[in-house]
């Protein structure tokens, strides 16, 4: 154990760096469908007004949040 | 005419929609029953905990130390698989929550949404309405009560469907009363 044999750290590290991109684009593409959910969910809380519609906004805004925040970490985690 | 709250998830008095004239009360908010959320629900928690899964696994074989994959990677990953799950969650969800049929004292409306593809609303008037057929088949919405109401129409639309929704057969007979009172042939 602890040995490799197939020389297979060298080869992920090679993608490595072309993973973590790929890894931002696919959070700047969460942020994206975020913005699109949150605007979906506005119209329908106009089209049908309930309880719950304020806090379905919150969510929305919520992921998009959550969005905003990953790909940032991403970005530190690329430049460490 | 009042409201059927025990057919309803949520209070019908408290709810209003875009096309509600000032004269029109909903009677009925319906969805389909939460039981049907249990697919998703199920599928989303096991996706949450297969990186556990895998993690105690790694740690059980010690397969991870023949790898040595950075740990920034597989932090990156996790975060991106977890944004995927809460976007599943979130899109489960509102799938359920916006697919709405409602019943008021001059028509009934069908939602259609499914978020970022498709979105319908379709209504008829009381008077249009032909016919109402309410099914419960198999085991489980036996179990649970619940199944899915045919409406027939005279309308653009000819065949409304309600799918998957609690107590069908209750719901007819709002329906049919809602009718009898909007065409004068009776009182509710």
């Amino acid at each position: 154990m602890g040995t490799d044999p197939f020389n297979l750290t060298s080869l992920t590290s090679s993608f490595a760096g072309l993973l973590k991109v790929f890894e931002i684009v696919i959070a700047l593409l969460f942020i994206v469908y975020s913005l699109f959910v949150l605007k979906e969910v506005s119209m329908m809380n106009k089209a049908l007004a309930s309880q719950l519609a304020p806090r379905l906004k919150s969510i929305a805004h919520l992921q998009l949040l959550i969005g905003i925040v990953a790909v940032v970490v991403l970005l530190l985690i690329l430049l460490i | 005419m009042d409201t059927v709250p025990s057919l309803s998830p949520q209070p019908a008095e408290t709810t209003t929609f875009e096309s509600q004239t000032s004269d029109e009360q909903v009677l009925l908010i319906l969805r389909a029953h939460q039981i049907t959320n249990a697919v998703w629900i199920a599928l989303a928690t096991i996706m949450a905990l297969l990186p556990l899964v895998f993690a105690v696994l790694g740690i059980i074989t010690q397969i991870n130390k023949l790898f040595q994959i950075s740990w920034a990677l597989v932090f990156g990953f996790l975060i991106i698989y977890y944004l995927f799950i809460f976007a599943f969650v979130f899109q489960s969800f509102l799938t359920w929550y916006f697919n709405v049929y409602l019943v008021t004292n001059k028509r009934i409306v069908d939602t259609d949404f499914v978020p970022l593809f498709y979105q319908k609303i379709s209504s008829c008037e009381l008077e249009h309405i032909e016919d109402i057929t309410a099914s419960i088949n198999g085991f489980l919405q036996s179990t649970f009560n619940f199944g899915d109401l045919m409406v027939q129409t005279a309308s653009e639309k000819n065949e409304f469907r309600f799918v998957n929704i609690t107590n069908p057969e209750d719901v007819q007979k709002v329906i049919e009363q809602a009718m009898d009172k909007h065409n004068g042939n009776g009182s509710v």
